[in-house]
């Protein structure tokens, strides 16, 4: 239900704030993610293909040694039990998207905010790189651009241009594959039409093998995200910390025996 | 910050050089520099005097016969010289001007036109949204058909875009102008 003057009246009488959902509600879009762990093999295509799609630069051994490598997605490994019965265990982290994100209030220069569609939006070319975003984030999914990025030789040669390159002193994480919702919009205003549902999907989405990762759209239902977003299975990562992530994990079935 | 300090730096290079020092000075595009130098008559001189005043204010021809993928795409495109060459075949082959697109049709060669109208990287602007909405070429681009050197009639930044945008914004959709920063920065 859109947010009225007259919905805001009767709020006003009630005597509370209208919720993050209900000041979101005038627009019919919510990005998410569901990542089916039960699907993922820990191949890592995901990182390979967001790397290549958002221009995400490389930083050589010595940088990655002190932590600064960038992945805007990354797969998480976790060995459990011991010889011979071991198990790894997967989950690709990306940024949450939180709807309530801790590090939308830390920036200074509102380089960082949430948009209407329910993304985390970052600003590169307003960010001062004061890194307070980076320190505050719970997942350890923004990555500081400490030096001019450089990618080895092909690699440069595949530069996307609908992506910004982000210099020296910036934040970056993951867009939700913004270029790609746009460049969809586009072209369903060029045809005159609204987004059809399931028209294109994000980058590490589309190169997963076994299709553990679904993108969409919460708030149509004709997105095929809505059949699983809801499941049983489902949990948020630190849902106690109170972010309100977009992306939702499917948890991995337990083989009996 | 460090773009204020480059932008300085290359200030302070282009005084203490002359111009030839200064054109040959490498200096990279950075990319929180204005792309362009055109703002405001006169524009630059083109390899070809190509008369918009002719084509667009005597002529009528529609700015999409040789611009056609501002409806369909990202950039409104140059057109190549097989567009030029359509119709100036036959056309005032004698002009000077016109023996000039020859020369460079007949040699296979592009013609290095002077580009007046660029954003910086991180900005992206879409052309076939706002031909979908309607939005008129000269509200942007001003009346090519008064400009004897095309040059870009006003400065365009952030605030300019946003001027409009705002008197467009009713709710965020993408048929109405949004004014979020993801609609252009990302």
């Amino acid at each position: 239900m859109p947010l009225t003057e007259k919905r805001l009246q009767e709020m006003k009488k009630a005597n509370r704030m209208p919720t993050l959902e209900e000041e979101s509600t005038p627009y019919e879009r919510k990005w998410a993610i569901v990542i089916d762990l039960d699907r993922c093999t820990g191949c890592h295509a995901c990182e390979a293909a967001c790397s290549m799609e958002n221009n995400v630069p490389t930083v050589g051994p010595e940088q990655a040694y002190l932590g600064r490598m960038h992945q805007w997605i990354r797969v998480e490994r976790y060995w459990e039990g011991s010889y011979p019965n071991v198990k790894a265990r997967f989950m690709p982290v990306l940024c949450q998207q939180c709807d309530n994100a801790p590090c939308e209030p830390v920036c200074p220069v509102y380089a960082t905010y949430h948009n209407p569609e329910g993304l985390n939006a970052m600003a590169y070319n307003r960010c001062v790189g004061t890194r307070y975003c980076g320190n505050n984030c719970p997942y350890s999914v923004r990555m500081f651009n400490w030096y001019e990025p450089i990618w080895d030789e092909p690699l440069d040669q595949q530069l996307n241009p609908d992506v910004t390159v982000r210099e020296k002193g910036v934040m970056e994480k993951c867009s939700f594959c913004i270029q790609r919702i746009r460049r969809a919009e586009e072209k369903a205003d060029a045809e005159g039409r609204d987004l059809a549902p399931d028209e294109f999907t994000t980058a590490c989405a589309a190169a997963c093998p076994p299709k553990a990762i679904t993108f969409g759209n919460v708030k149509d239902s004709r997105w095929s995200i809505n059949q699983i977003y809801n499941d049983p299975r489902r949990f948020r990562l630190l849902e106690e910390a109170g972010t309100e992530p977009a992306v939702v994990y499917l948890k991995e079935v337990e083989q009996d025996g | 910050m460090n773009a204020i300090l480059r932008k300085s730096l290359f200030a302070a290079t282009n005084l203490a050089f002359t111009g030839l020092l200064g054109a040959a000075f490498y200096w990279p595009q950075m990319t929180h520099d204005r792309k362009t130098d055109w703002v405001g008559a006169p524009g630059p001189t083109q390899p070809i005097a190509f008369y918009h005043h002719v084509h667009v204010a005597e002529l009528h021809i529609p700015c999409a016969y040789c611009h056609w993928t501002a409806a369909t795409s990202r950039v409104a495109n140059l057109p190549p010289e097989e567009v030029c060459w359509g119709c100036h075949k036959d056309i005032s082959v004698t002009h000077p001007q016109i023996k000039i697109l020859r020369s460079y049709y007949m040699a296979d060669q592009p013609i290095p036109w002077v580009r007046i109208n660029e954003q910086p990287g991180y900005v992206h602007f879409v052309h076939s949204t706002h031909v979908a909405a309607g939005v008129p070429c000269a509200s942007c681009h001003g009346n090519v058909g008064a400009m004897y050197t095309v040059y870009q009639p006003v400065e365009m930044n952030m605030g300019w875009c946003i001027t409009c945008h705002r008197k467009l914004e009713t709710k965020f959709h993408p048929k109405q102008a949004a004014v979020d920063c993801y609609t252009c920065h990302y």
